[in-house]
Order: C-alpha cells, then structure tokens, then sequence
C-alpha cells in the first residue's frame, strides 16, 4: 500500500454517522455548559487594562473588543452551541461556535496564563463543523427524515457511514496523545527523569495551596510517586491507540489522574476527559442501553400482565 | 499491533432518510454510494458525479489541511511554545524547582492606609497577575531589568481604580523557601516603588 493511501486509510476511516453525532453532543455540550454556567465572567475582562494583554498568536490581527461586544459574541456563543447540541442547523451553528469559541477563550489566556485543557474542545468543535455530526440524533436529522417521509422518499437504509465522521474522530485521537506525548517531551527535554525528584509538582502544590495539597506534600515520597505516575501516564498515551482492555486500562488511569489534578491542582481538564469518548464505538453503547431498555419495559409489561385479575 | 477501527458497516438498526437533496445537514448518503475512491488509479474509475467530486477535493483538502495541522502541533510541541495556543506546546510544570515562593503586594496610600493588592483589583485571576509578577522578580529570586518601573505601572493600573486615595509606594515582596516542604530556611526579597 502507498504511503498515500496508508495516510488516507488512517485519516479518513468511515465510522457510523452516529458515532459523531454523539460525539457532537457530549461536546458542544460540554462547551455550551462551559461557556454558559462556568466563562461568563470572561466578559469583565474588556475593562481590564492593556497593560496585562498580551495576545495569542491568532488575536494580534484581531482589535480588542469593547463591553458591548464582548456580551454580543457571548450571546451568539451560547446560542450557537446550544443549537449545535440539539442539532439545529448544526453545520452552520459549528462554523459560528467554534471560532467563536476559540476568541472567547483565547481572550482570556491573552491575560498572561494559557491553560491546555480547552484545545480538544476547540478543535472539536472545528472539526464537528466539517464532519456530518447533524447526521444522526439531531433536529436537522428528524426534519429531513419527515420531510422523506412526506415525500413518500423515505425508506429503511443500513447504518450510514462516513469518512469525514472518522476524520473528525481521528483527529481527536492524535490530539489526545500527542496532548500527552508533548508534555511527557517537554518535562524530559527541560528537566530529563530527574522530573519525578525536581520539585516541579511539589512547587505547584504548594503555591495552588488546596487542602488536598497540603496534606499530601507533606509527604514527600509520596510526591515523587505521584510525579513518576504523571510522567509515565503522559508517556503512554499511544496505548490509546489500541483497542481493548489496555485502552479502557489507560481511559480509567487517565480520568483517575484528572480527577487528582482537579482536587489536589485545582486545574480542569474536564473537556480533554470528555474527548476520550472519541476512542469509543458510541452508538454500539447506546444501541445496548436501548436493547436494555427495551427488554426491561417488555419484562414491566409482562409482570403487569401476570398481575391483573382474570 | 494496532487494532485502531476501521471502516465497517454495521447490520441495519433504525430508518434512515435516504434523500440528500432534503437533508438537513447535507451530510445523508444517497443508497448505494459507496463515497470516494481517494487514492485508487483514475484508469479504473467511472466518471464522477458532481457530487463525488466535490465530496473528492474535500477529502484531499482537509488531507492537507491535517497534514499542516499536524507539522505545526509537532512543531509547536518540540518548541514548547504557548503563544500559538491552540496549536501549542505542553511545557506546563516542565522546570526544576529547588524553591517554592509566595508573592505579597502591597500599598501606602496618601491618606496613610496600607493596603494588600488583590488579583480581583485588576480584573485577573491569581495567576494571570502572578504570571505579570514574574516580569519583576523571578521565583528564585532574580530581579528582572526594569523591575521598579514595572512595579510602578502597576500602582498607576491601581490608582486608576482608586482615584480618591491612590497609592503613593507600593512594595513587592517574594518569599522564597526551600524544597521539599518543611526544609529550614527562608528569604525574602523586596522590590519598591515609590511616587516621587
């Protein structure tokens, strides 16, 4: 096979639309939650003074905006990804969130502290925009499904499949690891596997200062072995890449690691957590809850029917 | 070996709407299309609808596209660059501390009140203002150039909010203490600016 085709076999994969359909809910609606309930007070920072931005590569182009605009794009952003979640005009609804989403949060680490644990669910959002993720378990979905049904077009199809529905997924993948790769990089290259014993995460334990920090770093044993767990977790996130229990394995120990630095740091990676899902066969999981579903209404039935009086 | 998934169709589950005139997203196959042969010999191929086509330059575009994406994330990564976020480095937590540190800021202003400066009195977060500070005085210790005069910017950013009393000094004080935690030892460095 061709490097050429091996690059295309390996990026443009045809998955069941579903598949990134639910992948599109579980993100847009982690960014609409995000955005909504957790980003508000990003708007205040359009009084902030000058001196502290300091824009992103991608914003130098870009003026800063007053008030009054930063709570237009607000109201936009949320809009625009609560339709994406819901699948109302999904494709263009994407093409607005997705940049949208990208300035909103990149105005915020333009104030001098960039945070990584928003990326997957940027380029998510961007690469559900080009994917057919309003094919399946959408608005866009039952009114085209009507309007065949009206039209006497409709009929029953086996399981659509789509290559821009794997590319998007894969996409995520690479990013996942290489997320983890590049950090596990970075800390050899600056510090070498001396890291575990450097007193890089027992420095940031203590400036964070949680309760949960502070009771571990008193311990200091217990710090390296937690700095030795982190680097070997991020040096071995390609064994995403491989079905099964060594992946499951991996997705525990990596949701586990994030819960830690959410209680002990203090820093979220909800939305990298959240993209894991893009290594799973989604719409095999909710064929099974169906299934489940259904035998657990037909057992209910059943009963109920033993029950009445004959 | 790899086991990544790949392309597979799966048994017949639920209806699907088949017309992709009507769809909603554009994105329902037509019956029977088997989408784009990328890569396969042209000699061996039927001619492309319009569709198929187009459907054809958009994979090998975003084929590209990835491509690109891909150099700069690696080279973003190997640089360990943030300022290209969100293609950007993961450099986080990656440096050797021998020392831990905790920063104070505080003001004198003309009526005499002494005041201890807030992240939330300019609009940041606690680490956005201790990532300015580390423009004046580094973790470890080391005075930055023109470390007095960006610590006088800051008390002009301050007065700006408190116009009634601004401050006339403000003191920037770093104690740094040694790793691991509970090892003896403490210094203290201070950085001040005054109004003359």
């Amino acid at each position: 096979m061709s490097l050429v085709r091996r690059w295309q076999a390996f990026w443009f994969p045809a998955v069941p639309v579903r598949r990134v359909a639910l992948f599109r809910i579980v993100m847009a609606g982690y960014a609409f939650f995000d955005v909504w309930l957790v980003s508000g007070f990003i708007s205040r920072y359009a009084h902030v003074d000058e001196a502290f931005y300091k824009p992103l590569l991608f914003l130098r182009p870009l003026p800063r905006l007053d008030s009054g605009l930063t709570s237009a794009v607000y109201a936009v952003l949320v809009v625009s990804l609560a339709l994406a979640l819901v699948g109302c005009f999904t494709r263009p609804a994407l093409w607005i969130a997705a940049p949208l989403y990208l300035w909103w949060w990149g105005t915020y680490y333009s104030f001098g502290a960039v945070h990584h644990g928003r990326i997957p669910v940027v380029v998510a959002l961007f690469v559900l925009a080009v994917a057919p993720s309003g094919g399946a378990y959408s608005v866009d979905w039952l009114r085209s499904r009507r309007r065949a049904v009206g039209g006497g077009a409709w009929q029953p199809a086996a399981e659509p499949c789509d290559e821009l529905a794997g590319w998007a997924l894969r996409v995520m993948m690479v990013l996942i690891v290489g997320a983890y790769v590049l950090a596990a990089y970075a800390k050899l290259r600056v510090t070498g596997p001396g890291w575990v014993t450097s007193g890089a995460l027992e420095a940031v334990m203590i400036r964070n200062g949680t309760p949960a920090a502070m009771l571990l770093v008193r311990h200091v044993w217990l710090v390296e072995a937690m700095a030795a767990l982190t680097l070997l977790l991020e040096a071995t996130a390609w064994l995403l890449f491989f079905r099964g229990r060594i992946r499951d394995a991996y997705v525990v120990a990596a949701v586990l690691f994030h819960i830690g630095t959410l209680v002990v740091l203090n820093i979220s990676f909800l939305g990298l957590v959240a993209a894991y899902l893009a290594f799973y066969d989604l719409e095999v999981g909710v064929d099974r809850v169906r299934t489940w579903l259904r035998q657990r209404r037909l057992r209910t039935d059943s009963s109920a029917r033993e029950l009445q009086p004959r | 070996m790899s086991k990544i998934p790949s392309a597979r169709q799966q048994p017949p589950h639920a209806p699907q709407a088949t017309s992709r005139q009507r769809g909603g997203t554009g994105t329902l196959p037509i019956r029977g299309d088997q989408g784009p042969t990328v890569g396969a010999p042209s000699g061996t191929e039927q001619p492309l609808r319009p569709a198929a086509h187009r459907r054809r330059w958009l994979i090998a575009l975003l084929s590209a596209a990835t491509a690109i994406w891909l150099a700069a994330q690696l080279g973003a990564g190997l640089a360990m660059t943030i300022h290209t976020w969100p293609v950007a480095g993961f450099p986080m937590f990656s440096e050797k501390r021998a020392v831990a540190d905790e920063r104070r800021i505080e003001v004198r202003t003309r009526s005499g009140r002494g005041v201890t400066v807030r992240p939330g009195d300019f609009g940041l977060t606690a680490l956005q203002l201790l990532n300015y500070q580390r423009g004046i005085v580094s973790d470890a210790g080391m005075v930055k150039p023109m470390a007095a005069a960006r610590l006088g910017h800051l008390a002009a950013i301050w007065n700006r909010q408190h116009p009634r009393d601004p401050a006339v000094s403000m003191t920037l004080t770093l104690f740094v203490r040694p790793l691991p935690y509970g090892t003896p030892g403490e210094s203290r460095h201070i950085i001040r600016w005054s109004a003359s």
